[in-house]
């Protein structure tokens, strides 16, 4: 017994333990044989030996497992010892360098929030009709307000939405009369282009109409919506403006969100950041849409994605965001 | 538009009220303030002087010594350069330490070896108004330390500058004494009333011969004033004009500037000696007029002009002509105060370009009972400065039916304030009426409902509706006392814009994924870069007035947009563009498409990516053999992309001499059909083993041909079956074979084997 263990305890490795476990273990090994031999015994001595054979069998068994155990960790350990020390500050280097527009990025902020309030998201065209641009935003052809807005027009006729108010009068009459709408969108001006002005531009417009909505259910939406977009208290505040199809009409502006309305070169340290329009929408579109204005009353807002892209991202040259630089938008991650 | 604070206080009191104040309140209540503008500010150390001796200066030509008195105890050394000083003037001193408008220093100098200790000023100096004649010569009553602000009317001021865009819908504001109104509603003043009794004086005098040819023309009124000649406009005339950025053009041009600039309506002067039988309408087509700045024009039919005895003097409301116009010697004149319609001014302001202060206030649409605050203080202006001047005519005024609008009342039912606002109005009936009042529009409120009658300067495209009049009320109560409440609406499910779904999971796929860039490019064809590219493709829409010539076409693919993109970006590795865009069809509708360009990438990755991306969206693409591909294309690889057996879209190198090493793609999101994306079911999952039969098939067309002949392939046990691999024309196709009720035996499997075979035979489908 002492010799078996002996010889085990001298096991070196996994090959030794091999060796012993076909010598004593295995069908053919002695221990194994001996269990054999029992039934050549007499029946009286069987019971005894049978039970002293399987014990120690047993013992041997537990020490071969543990001794086993033993030598793999060791082996583990050994190599461990071995493996070559990995620079774990590497960066990671030769990345794959995919991005999103930082436009893309902007309206998904804005989307999520408005989303979460119940807005209907609409993709809207790019080419819209005369009427859609104009007429249906309450903007007669002899309007001064179309001198405001310098139109690609096609020659069918047709014109590159200059506003994103040209969806407001086909979504009031596809969803409407009750109806919250957000309709982000690609906007054109002919106009010459620098640091501050593009051909192409994207502006984001909302609308609410309902049986109650007012002018306070406004200034909620709207400060809802920014301090959702800026992941803090935003406040806004009203002024008078014009826009001609709302009435009353109102510039409204926000808490700066980059100094919390203490000042700095964003806001150009007022504290305040123009955003855009908004007002109540006038009588005249709703009805156009066929809304009828004695039952129903909204309002809409706007405002320019491509500035609060600019604002977000400190980009300080519009056409950047048109100019497909790869250096640049790759820069841009979230 | 620039308002005086100084000119302002004629009209309203605006006493304890700073300039500041004024544009915070008008910003908030009423329109855009750009700035204020100090004028005049920091002159109190400029004094009334006397010249009390005056020698030439012996080193100078032009200079003079003088010795002022100041009021100080000893009269101060001073060198003056001015023509006009002498001894006993009594003039205006800058005294050492003032600081001028133009922001030079006052300070002891040394001139030619003289000693200085102030400067004698000149008008301009002091930025009162526009003469540098010479220094300042006051009445020599004036008493000696007097500061020049108590003596200069108006000389220190606020001009506040106002948005000309922020009043756009309100022709009222455009002149001082509207603005007055705006500010005594705001700080609860009195407003001023203005007297019109004035002009009826001379009605007993011989009328003027006018006849309205257009009814375009809402009112036209004219008088005539004689022994005009001569006259220096008043300084305070000067002043106020001058500090609004209008020098002074002799008393009869300024009257009417002056004018217009306290009540908005423009006013015309013509040299009587050159009018006679005054007529307003339109002139044969064609027809030249020059007008007093020299503008040749061309009449068209639609323009209105200003005609004695039948030829144009004045383009109506836009400018006068150079054959009428007022001149050093004219003595007596005819002034016309008319009205005329907005649109028909503005276009014609369009038209022949020119933007004048009667043009831009004219295409608001004003007020024709305007010309009576404007006649009578015309009149009043001669009266108080040219004394000597005789009215020759009765004010003369004829108008058309379109100038009589019927009085206007319109009712706003407390319930619909509140409701519109969202602000509980039931206790504010004292503010209401009040505003209301001062603002003209002589409310009558009872429980239920508040009426007013809209005053004739608020009448014209302006106040139309109960949310027009809501808005008086909501502005002067102040935007900033409005709380925000929440909205209560029901809650029901927006629908779901399934489009702006999938194209968030298409860029994030390919830009997370696929490490591909979104840039955004315009609907148009870059023209040049198509030449570059030596690519010729469709457009079905054209730009009328495109900002550069050549850039009119609409595009119908992106992929040149792609293209340009790409390879302006030659500096960068791994170039992987897309957009989601917009073109136009040959059907002239628009579409959505998601194109892209990858530089460097083999063809093979970019048709497994799409096959992934899309099979992520549970859309299915094949690829199927495009003959006669366009240009864009290599040859021969490039195939179309069919989504439910319809192409919606195509993929392919792109051809070296466009771009080398370059893969492209374009696929029509509009007309794949991701509303009915058939549910997914999860996988069968079975306890038994699986036997996967691999098949390599000699196949010398396009797979999509091999795939779609197995897609007719069906047996219950054949589980999946998928492409392995590729080598040449090999292709090899694994089956797996499998049971989720027990396990195959051998004979089973052989016979799907042989039945897999048979159906290749069938199919002749050859075994590689």
């Amino acid at each position: 017994m002492d010799d078996i263990e002996k010889e085990l305890e001298q096991s070196q490795n996994e090959a030794d333990l091999a060796v012993f476990h076909k010598n004593y273990l295995s069908k053919t090994g002695k221990l194994t044989m001996m269990m054999a031999d029992l039934k050549n015994m007499l029946a009286e001595e069987r019971a005894e030996a049978g039970k002293r054979l399987n014990e120690l069998k047993r013992k041997i068994e537990i020490k071969f497992f543990q001794k086993q155990a033993a030598l793999r960790a060791q082996a583990v350990n050994d190599k461990l010892k071995q493996d070559p020390l990995i620079d774990i500050t590497v960066p990671a280097i030769n990345q794959p360098q995919g991005s999103l527009h930082p436009i893309t990025l902007m309206t998904r902020r804005v989307v999520d929030i408005c989303r979460s309030m119940g807005f209907l998201v609409v993709d809207g065209n790019e080419v819209v009709t005369e009427f859609e641009n104009f007429d249906a935003v309450n903007i007669p052809s002899d309007h001064p307000a179309r001198d405001m807005q310098d139109t690609f027009w096609l020659t069918n006729g047709k014109v590159l939405k200059t506003q994103t108010s040209a969806m407001q009068h086909e979504i009031l009459k596809k969803y409407g009369p009750v109806v919250s709408a957000i309709f982000p969108g690609r906007c054109y001006r002919n106009e010459a282009t620098d640091a501050s002005h593009e051909f192409a531009f994207f502006q984001c417009e909302g609308m609410m109409v309902g049986k109650d909505i007012s002018i306070a259910n406004l200034i909620y939406v709207l400060k809802t919506l920014l301090s959702g977009v800026y992941g803090k208290e935003i406040n806004v505040r009203l002024r008078p403006g014009f826009f001609p199809f709302v009435e009353p009409g109102f510039e409204y502006d926000a808490s700066c969100p980059f100094c919390g309305g203490k000042g700095c070169p964003v806001c150009k340290h007022s504290g305040w950041i123009e955003l855009g329009g908004c007002g109540m929408i006038h009588s005249n579109v709703l009805q156009m849409a066929g809304v009828d204005p004695k039952e129903y009353q909204g309002f809409a807002f706007g405002f320019g994605l491509t500035r609060l892209a600019m604002m977000q991202y400190g980009i300080n040259d519009v056409r950047l965001l048109n100019s497909g630089n790869l250096e640049f938008l790759r820069g841009i991650k979230r | 538009m620039k308002i005086s604070v100084d000119w302002l206080k004629d009209y309203v009191d605006l006493k304890g009220i700073s300039a500041q104040q004024i544009a915070e309140k008008l910003t908030q209540i009423t329109c855009e303030v750009e700035e204020v503008i100090p004028v005049g500010h920091g002159l109190d150390t400029v004094v009334v002087g006397k010249i009390l001796t005056c020698e030439a200066h012996p080193q100078s030509d032009h200079l003079h010594l003088l010795t002022v008195d100041v009021g100080q105890a000893e009269p101060l050394h001073i060198v003056c350069g001015a023509p006009n000083a002498r001894a006993g003037l009594t003039v205006a001193v800058a005294t050492v330490g003032t600081v001028m408008p133009d922001g030079m220093k006052i300070v002891p100098a040394k001139l030619r070896g003289y000693e200085s200790f102030g400067m004698c000023c000149s008008y301009a100096e002091l930025g009162y108004k526009d003469d540098n004649e010479g220094i300042i010569e006051l009445p020599s009553k004036t008493k000696v330390g007097t500061p020049i602000t108590k003596v200069l009317p108006g000389l220190e001021d606020d001009i506040i500058d106002i948005d000309n865009k922020s009043i756009t819908n309100r022709p009222d504001l455009w002149g001082h004494y509207g603005m007055a109104r705006e500010l005594a509603v705001i700080f609860d003043r009195a407003l001023k009333p203005i007297d019109t009794t004035l002009v009826h004086n001379y009605d007993n005098l011989p009328a003027l011969n006018i006849k309205l040819e257009d009814e375009r023309c809402l009112s036209y009124g004219a008088i005539k004033v004689g022994n005009l000649a001569g006259i220096v406009s008043p300084d305070i005339m000067q002043n106020r004009l001058y500090k609004l950025g209008h020098n002074s053009h002799g008393f009869l041009v300024d009257v009417t500037n002056y004018v217009m600039f306290a009540f908005g309506n423009p006013l015309h002067a013509f040299d009587a000696a050159a009018v006679d039988k005054l007529s307003v309408g339109t002139v044969p087509a064609g027809t030249q007029f020059t007008t007093l700045k020299d503008n040749e024009i061309t009449a068209t039919k639609d323009m209105l002009f200003i005609k004695s005895n039948g030829k144009p003097v004045a383009l109506a409301g836009v400018m006068g002509g150079k054959n009428s116009e007022i001149t050093d010697t004219t003595a007596n004149a005819v002034f016309e105060i008319a009205t005329f319609d907005a649109s028909n001014i503005r276009r014609t302001s369009v038209a022949v370009g020119i933007r004048s202060d009667a043009s831009m206030r004219y295409e608001k649409a004003l007020d024709p009972e305007l010309n009576w605050l404007a006649v009578n203080e015309t009149l009043h202006l001669i009266q108080t400065y040219a004394p000597q001047a005789q009215v020759q005519s009765k004010f003369t005024r004829v108008t058309s039916k379109a100038a009589e609008q019927p009085a206007l009342q319109i009712t706003v039912t407390k319930q619909m304030l509140n409701s519109y606002t969202g602000v509980d109005f039931s206790k504010q009936d004292a503010l209401v009426a009040r505003k209301l009042t001062v603002l003209g529009f002589a409310p009558k409120i009872d429980a239920k409902q508040i009426v007013v009658t809209v005053p004739s300067w608020r009448r014209w495209k302006d106040i139309t509706s109960p949310a027009d009049v809501i808005e008086e009320i909501i502005r002067n109560y102040g935007y900033q006392n409005i709380t925000p409440v929440a909205p209560r609406v029901a809650v029901v499910p927006a629908p779901i814009a399934l489009n702006a779904q999938v194209n968030d999971q298409l860029k994030d796929l390919l830009a997370w994924n696929y490490a591909f860039s979104e840039v955004h490019t315009n609907i148009w064809y870059d023209t040049k870069a198509l030449k570059r590219f030596n690519l010729t493709v469709p457009s079905y829409a054209t730009v009328a007035n495109p900002f550069n010539k050549e850039d009119n076409q609409i595009r119908s693919t992106m992929l040149p947009s792609m293209l340009t993109v790409a390879a302006n970006n030659k500096n960068q590795n791994d170039v992987r563009v897309f957009e989601i865009g917009r073109v136009i069809n040959a059907k002239g509708t628009e579409e959505e498409h998601l194109a892209g360009v990858a530089v460097g990438m083999d063809y093979k990755a970019v048709s497994e990516m799409l096959t992934t991306i899309f099979q992520h969206l549970g859309v299915k693409v094949v690829y199927q053999l495009q003959q006669d591909g366009d240009a864009v294309w290599h040859p021969k690889n490039h195939a179309q992309i069919v989504v439910n057996g319809a192409v919606v879209g195509a993929i392919g190198i792109i051809h070296p001499q466009v771009m080398v090493n370059a893969v492209g793609f374009e696929i029509d999101l509009s007309h794949i059909d991701f509303q009915n994306i058939p549910a997914e079911h999860a996988p069968i999952l079975s306890k038994f083993p699986k036997t996967e039969l691999d098949f390599t098939f000699v196949w010398n067309e396009h797979y999509a041909q091999l795939d779609a002949i197995w897609d007719k392939y069906h047996n219950p046990l054949v589980v999946k079956r998928v492409l392995k691999s590729v080598y040449g024309n090999k292709f090899t196709l694994t089956f797996t074979v499998s049971s989720t009720e027990k396990t195959l035996d051998k004979s089973e499997i052989n016979k799907i084997h042989q039945e897999i075979l048979d159906f290749a035979g069938r199919n002749n489908v050859k075994l590689g």
